[in-house]
């Protein structure tokens, strides 16, 4: 079987052999896998300065089984160039994506809003906020998508002003305000992320919370090591 | 029912190596029991001597025999010069360059927080040791320029300004004997950026 010039991203690379590559990509046709790229490493290689995350690609793979071949790797435009905080992103990006999506699903439309949160990491902007709605439409894809504006056993309505628990399994609860228990949000955080629109840095920590809770019951125990490198005691000294 | 369970034995072992799937940890067993016993001895004892005797230096962390490595006791080399390298395989080829007769740092690694590896499991408590209590002058990073290395240089970087002291990246750019027609972008963007006035 052979496929051409699909359009995707290298989440990851492996050393594999002396000198291959396996390379796990997230295409938009054919949703994650992992194929061989054969001579790789090489220096006369003329994919090794390709094969790189956060770069948009067109890829040829083929062969039947478990792990496919690549035939060519392709520029899709411009060299992308990631850095720093934008770069942390990227690959908090691609752990989430390795460890939340199921090889050979594809899905589209959350490649897409992939593909538009790579290009705009590249620049200054507020790229946490971007990561919540990927997240959020993430949980969506896999069918788990957040009811964040009613009360999941009242069925009423999200209040501004009211508190609440978001619980993985069966959505939001009304509670009593405490504010020695942190796992509690404010109804007006829930309507922000539900109508993704963010109003102030208390939301944007509460919808951080929130969403690491939703994220990290979905992993299972798993940790996303990514989020280590977000911390960094040596700064500021 | 004793000897199968030594070659069994043996196969799982060699499969610890990185690489190895079944098939040539069986190929690797067979060739040692049945063609070259002499070399299996060779290699048990030197596996075992290694594993006894190796050490990382208490310096600059490299694989070394002795306390403090050959580098890091010499006194030829210029102490106000580190450079940063992942691995002591980094570490041999600049060595074999013979360009560079400062100091070195090995980390052990790179980040990459999809293979689980974050800042803990690197040597980075020990390089800070190393540039609170020498005098260094400058830090060159010469991790590699993987997606991984990058990170890596930048948390290195983050991590030396407190010291004070210059620092360095090697150069991106042009191999020898590159030629443009057949650099990849990547390559390309990277040159144009860090060109320098000749």
């Amino acid at each position: 079987m052979r496929i051409q010039q699909q359009a995707g991203f290298v989440l990851h690379t492996r050393p594999f052999r002396e000198t291959s590559l396996l390379v796990e990509v997230f295409t938009r046709e054919h949703g994650r896998l992992a194929m061989l790229a054969k001579g790789a490493r090489r220096i006369k290689s003329n994919i090794r300065g390709i094969l790189l995350p956060f770069q948009p690609l067109l890829l040829s793979w083929s062969g039947k089984g478990e792990l496919p071949v690549a035939t060519s790797a392709e520029l899709f435009g411009r060299f992308l160039r990631l850095q720093g905080h934008g770069r942390l992103c990227g690959f908090y990006l691609n752990e989430l994506v390795v460890r939340l999506l199921h090889r050979y699903d594809a899905h589209q439309s959350l490649f897409d809003h992939y593909q538009r949160v790579i290009y705009k990491l590249e620049q200054p902007a507020d790229h946490e906020w971007m990561l919540r709605l990927f997240e959020k439409h993430m949980l969506k894809e896999l069918g788990y998508a957040l009811v964040l504006d009613q009360e999941a056993d009242t069925g009423e309505r999200v209040r501004p002003e009211s508190s609440y628990h978001y619980e993985p399994q069966q959505g939001v609860l009304r509670t009593e305000p405490d504010s020695s228990d942190n796992t509690i949000v404010k109804g007006a955080t829930l309507i922000a992320l539900a109508e993704e629109k963010l109003t102030d840095d208390y939301c944007r920590q509460e919808v951080k919370r929130l969403m690491r809770s939703v994220i990290g019951y979905h992993l299972g125990g798993r940790v996303l090591h990514s989020r280590k490198l977000f911390h960094r005691p040596y700064k500021g000294e | 029912m004793v000897n199968a369970h030594a070659i069994d034995a043996l196969k799982q072992a060699l499969r610890k190596l990185p690489g190895v799937g079944p098939k040539t940890a069986q190929r690797m067993a067979f060739h040692l029991l049945e063609r070259d016993r002499e070399g299996a001895v060779e290699i048990a004892a030197a596996i075992n001597r290694a594993v006894d005797s190796v050490v990382h230096c208490r310096r600059c962390n490299t694989l070394s025999e002795k306390e403090l490595c050959d580098i890091c006791s010499s006194v030829k080399r210029e102490a106000e010069i580190l450079c940063v390298v992942e691995t002591p395989a980094d570490l041999e080829a600049i060595e074999q360059a013979g360009v560079f007769r400062g100091m070195y740092f090995v980390l052990m690694g790179h980040l990459s927080p999809l293979d689980g590896i974050g800042p803990d499991d690197l040597g980075f408590d020990r390089l800070r040791r190393v540039l609170e209590t020498e005098s260094i002058e400058e830090v060159i990073i010469a991790t590699n320029l993987t997606t991984e290395g990058e990170v890596t240089s930048e948390y290195i970087r983050e991590l030396t300004e407190s010291a004070g002291c210059r620092i360095t990246r090697l150069a991106r750019g042009l191999p020898m004997g590159g030629e443009l027609e057949y650099m990849d972008p990547g390559t390309l963007t990277q040159a144009f950026e860090d060109r320098r006035t000749v």
